[in-house]
């Protein structure tokens, strides 16, 4: 089952801890958009039920077909369908028309459609989306061409001109607590996520701002899509809770700010002072776990090996690294531990082994929900896809997360209930 | 436009319907797609998916290899996969590709069984058409055909119905909750009737293959209606359509089964003349599975209800004669039955029943279904077989 370097493509088991936000989710980021999905009927079920349990079904709309409309088109039903949606729904602004898997096998010209809808309809931007799980393994998967799909949405003059930094790839807020903020105020550069916009119009001014920050590899897509078509710059500066890496990001990050921008008087970014808080903060959770074995899962953080690695520095007990697949940017850390930490057990939580748990040992914390449902670990810590963290603040929030995690033993099945993933 | 769905989220499809018909029968369920059809199963109509050791896995279905037809990457994920977890049979759930690309689900199934030495079926569904009704039919259908049909001349039936067994029939967590399975286990005992078998719930392989031992099925839902006709043609053995419902319909249900076990002969509750023995006046509208709604008109005429609609979403079939029935998935007109000015008295899952604009005067009974709101409302679940309805 894949131990240290062996990973296999199996048949892929789905437990109840896998999942995330969703591409459904993530493109109803887009303040006034609405999604209508083109599909058969039971396609979106989950996307449906999970935006009625996060509160934005009345962005989604179901346009169902059947084996009649397949065998002759349906493009004159979107037609129809976006003229129904739109003349009962006025406070769209922007529709996003989602074709599923088969799609790929009709060639159905959606993106056609979609200007023929927006021609139609006068102030209303309409783009085409593909929500083809079928071509995740292609150079165009359903969130790359959705990231386009979103950003090409922006309709703005001035691109590039105001000093401010979109966030790409993380799509929960970061907070203000960050220090993040303050290091770009220091340059009076502001920060833009997507999370924060409550009309089309504010979201636009994205297309405004000089710099994107890839946070995440999925950001790449919406950052490339903006240098290209808006003139953006892009930051690639991963979501890290390694001290060290975090340093080194910030004097570079630093370095090319100083070129172009000058520091304020009085700075509030001071970075030895962080990372001596961090580094207490870490000491601090270390002794409190009191040499807890932990497990560390892809679904908590996009790159599992590297934090383990940095726990391992830290002084905490990794036991497990769960993760179906070593991303790039997570390699180096995963050859470092099949070098330095044989003991350290690395499993494929998809592997059709995993359905059935055996587990002996439960007296552990798991970092995210897939690892704590396999391994039925006692102590849960509720991270999912790196949300809300970002540098040393996300150091920080992940110690107190440990902390608080170990206070008592996990109802996992409420907490899973309550974060309302999707597949 | 029918096919506009604004306020509704999709219902369970096919291939949910046949994951969950199989989904204690100890098999290796592998739904062959990308990803989100086993998500949708798996995440959320499949409420046993916790703490579950049942092998229920998604393909991984790639472009790629349904455009060049390249199966053998999947046969050999199947065949590592069962020899490791060793199931007793496997079982290849459709979705919409290889629905459209023509792929042959029997021909592959045989494949497997010949490299594997153990059952394989194949499954052509495809969440395109019908609903996980016509799922759970196909799936009990088709292990039945397999493993008994074949030694049909073989099986000793009890030919005067003398032992008071019976199988209930169609019942899925899809429709029914394990609390309700439960509760017309024990109201089926306190009347003197021995629960055989149940086709598909709660059980094991063993228990489903013995349903020919028992005298009377027990159409509990338009798919075990369809179950039940069909094990009437093959097997010839009679059914009872319903299920007892409140104080009224509970007797009205048990004197309709006395009938069956009396004549041998198939009967739905709704054909047994009702006597009305309540007070309660005005309309009602019934939306769920058309057996179940059927069985809770008997209850509410029973009760003094003028005129009671059964509003089914998931087609019309047989077992469910009432005169009254109606039968649509079309948004507009479910939502039109929801708010139907001139009723008192409504009864559906909770996320339809939210879109009633006037409440005011109108008893609501909420009946969360997993085929509709999945665990969205699943803590809202009551038992309303027997005297339990609108208690």
């Amino acid at each position: 089952m894949c131990l240290n370097n062996c990973f296999e493509k199996t048949l892929q088991y789905s437990s109840p801890g896998h999942g995330g936000w969703g591409i459904i989710r993530v493109a109803a980021l887009i303040p006034e958009s609405h999604q209508m999905f083109i599909c058969p009927s039971a396609c979106f079920r989950h996307g449906a039920l999970g935006a009625m349990q996060h509160g934005y079904k009345d962005r989604t709309s179901y346009l169902y077909i059947t084996p009649a409309d397949i065998v002759s088109g349906y493009d004159n039903l979107i037609l129809e369908g976006a003229e129904e949606l739109l003349s009962k729904d006025k406070s769209i602004k922007v529709l996003f028309l989602f074709v599923p898997c088969m799609d790929d096998f009709i060639g159905t010209d959606i993106e056609a459609i979609a200007s023929e809808v927006q021609k139609r309809h006068s102030g209303i931007v309409v783009r085409a989306c593909h929500m083809n799980p079928i071509a995740a393994e292609t150079k165009k998967p359903p969130l790359v061409t959705t990231m386009h799909s979103m950003f090409s949405a922006i309709e703005t003059e001035n691109c590039a001109t105001e000093d401010a930094v979109n966030l790409c790839g993380s799509f929960a807020l970061i907070e203000e607590e960050c220090e993040l903020f303050d290091f770009l105020g220091d340059y009076g550069i502001s920060v833009r996520q997507l999370g924060n916009y409550r009309t089309y119009e504010e979201f636009c001014e994205m297309g405004r701002s000089r710099y994107n920050l890839i946070m995440r590899p999925a950001g790449k897509f919406a950052a490339e899509y903006m240098d290209k078509h808006y003139g953006t710059f892009s930051f690639k500066y991963m979501i890290t809770y390694d001290i060290d890496e975090l340093r080194t990001n910030y004097e570079d990050w630093a370095k090319l700010l100083n070129e172009k921008h000058s520091k304020k008087e009085n700075v509030a970014f001071e970075l030895d002072v962080i990372e001596r808080e961090t580094k207490k903060s870490i000491a601090h959770a270390v002794e409190k776990l009191k040499g807890l074995p932990i497990s560390v899962a892809s679904s908590a953080v996009l790159r599992p090996c590297t934090l383990a690695r940095a726990l391992i520095k830290y002084g905490f007990t990794v036991k497990e690294v769960l993760v179906q697949e070593v991303l790039p940017v997570d390699r180096e850390a995963f050859q470092y531990i099949c070098e330095n930490h044989p003991e350290i057990q690395i499993s494929q939580p998809r592997h059709h082994k995993s359905a059935v748990r055996n587990n002996k040992d439960t007296h552990m914390v798991a970092i995210g929900f897939e690892g704590a449902y396999l391994r039925e670990s006692d102590y849960v810590v509720d991270l999912s896809g790196d949300e809300g963290m970002y540098g040393y603040y996300g150091v920080r929030r992940l110690m107190e997360m440990l902390e608080k995690a170990v206070e008592e033993k996990a109802d996992l099945r409420k907490m899973i209930e309550e974060y309302g993933a999707v597949v | 436009m029918k096919r506009l769905y604004r306020y509704l989220p999709p219902f369970a499809g096919d291939y949910s319907g046949v994951g969950s018909a199989l989904y204690e029968l100890g098999g290796m369920l592998c739904i062959h797609d990308a990803s989100g059809c086993t998500g949708n199963y798996v995440g959320f109509d499949e409420p046993r998916s916790y703490d579950s050791k049942q092998l229920v896995y998604c393909t991984g279905l790639r472009r790629d290899d349904a455009i060049l037809g390249n199966e053998q990457v999947y046969i050999d994920k199947i065949v590592k996969a069962a020899q490791d977890m060793k199931p007793k049979f496997v079982a290849v759930v459709g979705s919409p590709v290889p629905l459209i690309i023509g792929f042959d689900f029997n021909g592959f199934a045989k494949d497997l069984e010949q490299r594997l030495g153990i059952p394989a079926f194949g499954f052509e569904t495809g969440g395109m058409k019908g609903s996980y009704k016509d799922g759970v039919v196909m799936a009990v259908k088709k292990l039945l055909d397999y493993y008994v049909l074949p030694k049909k001349d073989e099986l000793v039936r009890n030919a005067d119905r003398s032992g008071k067994k019976v199988n209930i029939v169609g019942a899925t967590p899809l429709d029914i909750s394990e609390e309700n399975l439960q509760a017309l286990k024990e109201v089926l005992k306190e009347r003197g009737y021995e629960v055989n078998s149940v086709l598909s719930m709660s059980n094991d392989m063993d228990e489903l293959l013995s349903f020919y031992q028992a005298d009377v099925n027990l159409a509990v839902t338009q798919a075990g209606a369809l179950i039940a006709q069909d094990l009437e043609e093959k097997y010839d053995m009679p059914y009872l359509a319903g299920l007892p419902i409140g104080e009224f319909g509970t007797e009205h249900y048990f004197a309709c089964l006395e009938k069956v076990f009396e004549n041998g002969k198939s009967m739905e509750v709704s054909q047994k003349s009702i006597n009305v023995q309540g007070n309660k006046t005005g309309e009602a509208v019934v939306l769920e599975d058309g057996i179940i709604a059927s069985s809770m008109r008997v209850e509410l005429l029973a009760q003094g209800y003028e005129r009671v609609r059964v509003v089914s979403l998931f087609g019309k079939d047989s077992g469910m004669s009432d005169v009254e029935a109606e039968y649509t998935e079309d948004e507009d007109m479910i939502l039109a039955a929801v708010n139907a000015e001139s009723c008192s008295f409504v009864a559906g899952d909770p996320l339809l029943l939210k879109y009633r604009e006037c409440t005011e005067g109108v008893e609501m009974v909420e009946l969360p279904k997993y085929a509709i709101s999945s665990k969205l409302y699943h803590y809202k679940r009551r038992v309303y077989i027997a005297n339990k309805f609108m208690s």
